[in-house]
């Protein structure tokens, strides 16, 4: 079985510690200990359990290894039937929730009777802050928003905005948030825009690479003429003058991605090749244009690491889902 | 960092990638459904799968969850758009994510 989920331990680093004693242990060696243990019977299920209550409480983990120690501790001890512990753990998985909602799957302890038991009986509502008349009011207006997107396709949420509203709102709430350590000059004049690129520019780039860009992305580079990457799986946009085709750019990524995707998607491969590069130059995602057959465009979101694409209809949609995170973020519960 | 909050579920609700906004409503029922409101998540699932959009493989996880809450609380939604596994399947699968004996590649089997 592929461990995907689970951060694998080496031999290499465990041999010094892992035949000692868990009482003896603590940081990140007590919770590998703990996990360890779990699996090889090296200590009993009850000092398991203390270890980590220890390692949640003394060590303060964050995170994923939260969700990874609240998640274990509470599948052990709800199949010890011990309703006292296993009750304080999910409480604890429940309030990391909230923080670390992004490291979370709520779908693991549901995928255990024992652990499902529990949650029946409702203790994570005051966690969540769900009431029933809370869930019957969200229900009315999810389903509302839904029947409209049916009836009207997909649209876009701040159409009302100019580009320049936009970018400015999302250079706003980006720097407020922080999420990136940004530079003394965006920082001074506190904006993630850049100078716009002229007419002239974008006709050369069109020239060059033999193609009519989007609208809407001419219109973005009329405002700034590129953007700052303000998030650790966003991208920085780049200026007109160094967009290509990404062929051009990383031949190695097309031909390893084309070549994989064949047999799985006939049309990922093709558009792939005929992608131009707008973001993400020599960074760990990229931002890609795609000109489609019928003259349209698709504008995709690439990375190894979700693997493949995330699709966007259009720039301006891609744009727009990223101010939609930002503000999401700022929500407070 | 808050969780995202249902007034960004309306916009996403809007504007995203459709199979995306099932993903999302179906985790909102899961949401739900930890916080115990089965019949909740339920009445909210019922309504998603209404709108005959196709199923998402993304969602296995999710799917294998409300199963077994399902199970557990008899109380099971009408129209479901997917199949159930074996429920030993599923714990042996998901205890096994967690807990491991370093240095093999042998599947969990204590306790």
């Amino acid at each position: 079985m592929v461990k995907i989920f689970f951060p694998s331990w080496h031999e290499s680093y465990t041999y010094s510690f892992i035949k000692k004693p868990i009482d003896e242990l603590e940081g990140q060696e007590l919770f590998v200990k703990a996990i360890t243990a779990i699996y090889d019977k090296s200590e009993s299920t009850e000092k398991i359990l203390d270890a980590l209550k220890r390692y949640i409480e003394k060590e303060n983990p964050v995170g994923y290894t939260y969700f990874h120690a609240t998640t274990c501790a509470s599948l052990i001890a709800a199949r010890q039937n011990n309703q006292e512990v296993t009750e304080n753990f999910i409480q604890l998985w429940g309030k990391g929730y909230s923080t670390y909602w992004s490291n979370y799957s709520l779908a693991y302890l549901m995928r255990d009777r024992k652990c499902a038991e529990y949650l029946l009986k409702g203790s994570l509502a005051s966690v969540f802050k769900l009431t029933h008349e809370i869930i019957q009011k969200e229900t009315k207006e999810i389903i509302e928003a839904l029947s409209n997107r049916m009836l009207s396709g997909r649209t876009l949420v701040y159409k009302k905005l100019s580009w320049k509203q936009l970018l400015d709102k999302i250079s706003k709430i980006a720097i407020k948030q922080k999420i990136i350590d940004f530079s003394e000059d965006i920082l001074v004049k506190k904006s993630l825009s850049k100078s716009p690129a002229t007419k002239e520019e974008i006709n050369t780039a069109e020239n060059r690479l033999e193609i009519i860009l989007p609208d809407d992305y001419k219109k973005f580079l009329l405002t700034s003429n590129g953007f700052e990457c303000f998030s650790y799986t966003g991208v920085t946009l780049a200026p007109i003058d160094k967009v290509d085709f990404l062929i051009k750019v990383d031949k190695q990524l097309v031909g390893i991605w084309a070549n994989s995707m064949d047999e799985i998607n006939m049309t990922f491969g093709d558009k792939l090749k005929r992608s131009i590069i707008i973001g993400g130059l020599e960074e760990v995602q990229q931002l890609l244009l795609i000109p489609l057959k019928n003259k349209k465009w698709e504008c995709w979101h690439f990375s190894s690491w979700r693997p493949g694409e995330v699709v966007y209809e259009s720039f301006r949609f891609y744009m727009e889902g990223e101010l939609q995170g930002l503000e999401d973020n700022l929500h407070v519960d | 960092m808050a969780k995202p909050s249902t007034k960004g579920l309306l916009k996403e609700i809007l504007s995203d990638d459709i199979e995306w906004v099932y993903v999302h409503i179906t985790n909102k029922a899961i949401e739900w459904s930890v916080a115990g409101f089965v019949d909740e998540a339920n009445q909210l699932l019922e309504q998603l799968w209404k709108f005959n959009i196709p199923h998402s493989g993304h969602l296995w996880l999710p799917d294998e969850g409300l199963q077994i809450m399902w199970q557990i609380s008899n109380k099971q939604p009408a129209n479901i758009p997917f199949q159930f596994k074996e429920v030993s399947v599923i714990e042996t699968e998901n205890w096994s994510r967690f807990f491991f004996q370093v240095g093999t590649n042998r599947t969990h089997t204590a306790l």
